[in-house]
């Protein structure tokens, strides 16, 4: 991606990141950081082992790979290939045994736990499988909640969590509890909660997992359309080869090992 | 996240279990309400304690010999070889200088018999045993008010006066209605001795008191002769001096005042003023006995909040691990379960605080009762819920539960966030 391109792109990703009333979440330096680099997401010799028993497995071995502001990676592979791994690496849910993962100029690996605390809140945000949404609170109150661990007014999270809800076509829901609610809007929920903190970076992992195909394609729609419509950063964990499609990049994963990336024909249409 | 929606959060996961928080914050309910009932219990005996003592007067003072007891042979007034053991006697020109202080308004001068004296009364050709008595009301008669005359008058004169107490009258066979008839009478005190030597005291009846057991009082210097006669000694007031002296001051202010002033003179003296201040030294020692019980029950109480924080963390294992992804730190997981704990505990506090309040008032209407049942001359609240007691006890309740709260929310803190997302 060149240069121009990027300055090109450049507000209106800040205006949908910062909106007009919204705290300041973000270091300066760091948002012109990434842009200036070309880069967002850097990972070097990226290595992550568990302990088994007595044995050690590497889930993850000397990963390289660099990812730039606006695209829309997909992570393919069979499973065990360590795509997950890398998805919780970049998100700042877990630390590599070795090597470095920078995010907007933030080591994950050498972080402070305040530090990560901070970059889970205000720049990322996650969608999972099984949709993990808090049971006991209201769709709105599941989007209020990022909003209300980044100490944001109670007027205007509640307002942006309406705003957030009624985007992703649940004005209806607001005051549903999950339980009441179908697994594709549930997963909906959840997108419009990742997106509550105005996060540079989105992750998903298997989003459409536990939809049927109709209402794991209207989520995917909505994704899609986040990423091209907004610019917004995404990594998707899937092993759907359809769905893999839909991004700019795919990154096959092969036993802890990146064993190629494949550049789809949409990545030529990015600006 | 701010205090305002940690609070919030905390409450509302507090009220999720409404059972298990119930029966978590039982253990705080009972640990409180003991302390509650214990402590008001205290604080009531100490009010009816000051009460009792302040309506028979702090005004009044006992002075004592120093070194020997109140006299005769088995209370310590005397030495092996039958010598005084008192270091200072208190002699007439004792008792009549103290006459003369300004703002004593009475001195009474007290010979007491030894316990093993027979007394008894003879009268109308009948002998009864009869106890001694002082001239004024004050030992062993803490909550009671001073015994007031049914007929005639219960002052003595110095020598050959006698009141009787209403029992003693009824056991010669005096109904109450001819109480008035009795007044003037001659009737005779007998001493006894075990080997059945008799002495005989005629003695005139000055007045009957309403006291219900059988005594009787008699003039100082009859009460001079028997202890002389008893002991054989015709000089029993220049050696050994009077056994006690009660001294009635115009208020509390001069007895105290006399206190210091007497005892300076080398006496001991004895004002009520010491009494309540021992008593009320018991009952904080009471108070204090009761409150650790209270703690203690508490104390176990926090073992009930733990093992429920324990429960709810493993339950919402899953719940900690989301919270974690979105950003909420370490301090800010353990803030809320211990917010969580400690409004078990302030729950507790308050129920506990509100029964023990009302059984309180409960138990005050119902004391008061069987108190007239008794015909016990003691009125007023036995339990007396302070302020200092309630704020106390809340607080202490609300700290049991951080405490108790402590180490699970410690281990919810640093749960990893990708094993409490795995968590099912």
């Amino acid at each position: 991606m060149c240069f121009p391109a990027i300055l090109s792109k450049a507000p209106f990703v800040m205006k949908f990141w910062r909106g007009l009333d919204a705290p300041v979440l973000f270091r300066d330096s760091c948002t012109i950081n990434h842009f200036m680099n070309d880069v967002l997401i850097h990972a070097s010799k990226l290595t992550r082992r568990y302990s088994v028993g007595k044995s050690v497995v590497a889930a993850l071995s000397d990963v390289e790979l660099t990812v730039p502001p606006g695209e829309f990676t997909a992570l393919v592979g069979p499973s065990g290939s360590g795509k997950s791994t890398l998805l919780n690496l970049i998100g700042g849910l877990d630390r590599p045994s070795s090597g470095e993962v920078r995010v907007d100029g933030l080591s994950l690996g050498a972080a402070s736990e305040t530090e990560l605390v901070r970059y889970r809140r205000e720049r990322v945000g996650f969608i999972f499988q099984s949709f993990n949404l808090l049971p006991t609170l209201t769709a709105r109150e599941n989007v209020e909640a990022p909003m209300m661990l980044a100490e944001v007014p109670q007027r205007a999270r509640r307002e942006r969590a309406a705003a957030l809800l009624e985007s992703v076509g649940l004005a209806a829901r607001m005051l549903h509890k999950p339980n009441e609610l179908s697994g594709g809007e549930k997963q909906r929920v959840a997108i419009a909660r990742a997106l509550a903190n105005r996060p540079l970076l989105l992750l998903a992992d298997e989003p459409t997992g536990n939809l049927d195909s109709k209402t794991g394609g209207a989520v995917l729609d909505l994704l899609c359309g986040l990423h091209e419509e907004q610019g917004l950063t995404m990594i998707m964990v899937t092993h759907d080869p359809e769905i893999a499609a839909r991004a700019s990049r795919i990154i096959h994963l092969r036993d802890g090992g990146i064993q190629r990336i494949e550049t789809t024909h949409l990545a030529e249409k990015m600006p | 996240m701010t205090l305002h929606d940690q609070i919030r959060t905390a409450l509302s996961n507090v009220g999720r279990r409404k059972l298990r928080s119930a029966l978590a914050s039982l253990g705080v309910v009972v640990g409180t309400l003991t302390i509650v009932i214990m402590v008001s219990l205290a604080a009531g005996v100490r009010q009816q304690i000051n009460r009792q003592f302040a309506s028979i007067g702090l005004d009044r003072l006992t002075v004592d010999p120093p070194g020997g007891g109140r006299g005769g042979f088995n209370s310590g007034g005397f030495d092996p070889f039958g010598n005084s053991a008192r270091k200072k006697i208190i002699t007439a020109q004792d008792v009549s200088r103290w006459k003369q202080l300004p703002g004593v308004t009475r001195v009474s001068p007290e010979i007491n018999l030894p316990g093993s004296v027979g007394l008894e009364l003879k009268w109308n050709g009948t002998n009864q045993a009869v106890r001694m008595s002082g001239t004024e009301p004050m030992r062993g008669m803490f909550f009671q008010a001073p015994p007031e005359p049914i007929a005639g008058s219960l002052d003595l004169p110095e020598s050959g006066g006698i009141v009787l107490s209403a029992g003693t009258a009824q056991a010669f066979g005096v109904s109450s209605n001819d109480f008035a008839g009795v007044i003037g009478r001659n009737v005779e005190a007998v001493l006894r001795t075990s080997r059945g030597e008799t002495q005989s005291y005629p003695l005139r009846v000055q007045g009957i008191s309403q006291d219900r057991s059988r005594g009787i009082q008699v003039s100082i210097t009859d009460r001079i002769a028997m202890k002389g006669w008893w002991f054989n000694s015709t000089n029993v007031l220049e050696r050994e001096g009077y056994d006690s002296v009660a001294i009635r001051a115009a208020d509390v202010t001069r007895a105290s005042a006399l206190t210091a002033q007497i005892r300076q003179e080398g006496f001991q003296v004895q004002s009520l003023e010491i009494v309540v201040e021992v008593a009320n030294r018991i009952v904080t020692a009471i108070t204090v006995m009761f409150t650790l019980i209270g703690s203690i029950a508490l104390l176990v109480a926090t073992i009930g909040i733990a093992n429920t924080m324990v429960m709810a963390i493993y339950e919402r294992t899953r719940e900690i691990g989301i919270l974690k992804a979105m950003g909420a730190s370490r301090g800010e997981i353990r803030r809320m379960f211990m917010m969580e704990a400690g409004f078990i505990g302030l729950i507790g506090g308050v129920i506990g605080l509100l029964l023990g309040w009302l059984a309180g008032l409960g138990l005050n209407q119902i004391i008061p009762v069987y108190l007239r049942y008794r015909e016990l001359p003691v009125r007023g609240d036995f339990f007396v819920v302070t302020l200092t007691l309630a704020l106390g006890v809340i607080v202490f309740a609300t700290f049991i539960g951080l405490v108790a709260g402590l180490l699970p929310a410690q281990r919810a803190a640093k749960l990893d966030p990708l094993q409490a997302l795995r968590h099912e």
